[in-house]
């Protein structure tokens, strides 16, 4: 006879509510997931320029293999810095800065491609 | 750490309920407009770059091209008229990726001050504008390929 637990294992922790189990996934789907795709599609797209577009258009790929490493350190540094226990914290901070600081660099970043395809 | 008053974008909110997942999920929206962003300026770049090959577009001698391309003006030659749109259309795609990347966030700031107000706007006008550029973009593009491909000339 197969006996089917209740409360089967999800986490290897068991004294975890179902509350912070959500804010855990919250946190791995943004600061392991999201950022790491937007790192990985820059860092293709900077690839492709690279290996499939002309030789003279090579700052270009240059440019998006720089942002690329830059937004995956933020989310390296977003990452070490924000406590892995933030749900016994009572204050959550939020990730204003990593955002203004990705979003700066990103439009720094489109601003010299602009540039760079304009004067062409 | 440096006494240095940096001017900080985040917010220290009370940890209840599912602020925290709120305001994660509100990052991943921004990052979701960013990988847009990153899609619309790869679009543009190739774009540049395929109406580049000069044989594809013109059967001007080099030389003659760099003349015309200095007076730009009434041209009958429209494979030239081609290579200058091409260009054109690679430069709208560009600008178009660095309005979305703008709008993604705004749209996260104004989020996280609404949020912590427990109300949320969901977003309608940016996403049209977004959504009918690009399809106008699109149909501009595929006109200029049909016209080539007809052989017109």
């Amino acid at each position: 006879m197969v006996v089917v637990s209740e409360q089967p294992r999800r986490c290897s922790d068991e004294t975890l509510t179902d509350n912070q189990r959500l804010d855990i996934r919250a946190q791995q789907r943004t600061l392991d997931g999201s950022i790491w795709r937007t790192a990985v599609g820059c860092l293709t797209a900077g690839l492709v320029i690279f290996k499939v577009f002309s030789n003279d258009l090579y700052k270009l790929g240059l440019v998006f293999l720089v942002y690329s490493l830059v937004i995956s350190m933020a989310g390296i540094v977003r990452k070490y810095r924000s406590p892995t226990k933030f749900y016994e914290l009572d204050y959550y901070r939020t990730g204003g800065n990593y955002v203004a600081f990705i979003s700066a660099s990103g439009l720094i970043a489109w601003s010299t491609i602009l540039y760079m395809v304009a004067s062409v | 750490m440096l006494n240095i008053p940096w001017p900080s974008f985040a917010l220290e909110l009370p940890n209840q309920g599912s602020v925290a997942r709120d305001h994660l999920a509100n990052e991943r929206t921004f990052l979701a407009w960013l990988r847009t962003s990153t899609a619309l300026i790869t679009v543009g770049v190739a774009i540049t770059q395929l109406f580049q090959i000069r044989s594809l577009v013109t059967d001007e001698p080099e030389e003659k091209l760099v003349v015309k391309l200095n007076n730009p003006g009434n041209h009958e030659d429209p494979k030239f008229n081609d290579f200058v749109v091409g260009r054109a259309m690679g430069l709208a795609f560009i600008v178009l990726s660095i309005a979305v990347l703008g709008i993604g966030t705004l749209r996260y700031f104004k989020t996280q001050r609404l949020m912590t107000r427990g109300v949320f706007s969901a977003s309608r006008g940016t996403i049209l504008f977004c959504s009918l550029t690009a399809v106008a973009l699109f149909i501009c593009l595929l006109a200029i390929i049909m016209r080539k491909a007809l052989g017109d000339d």
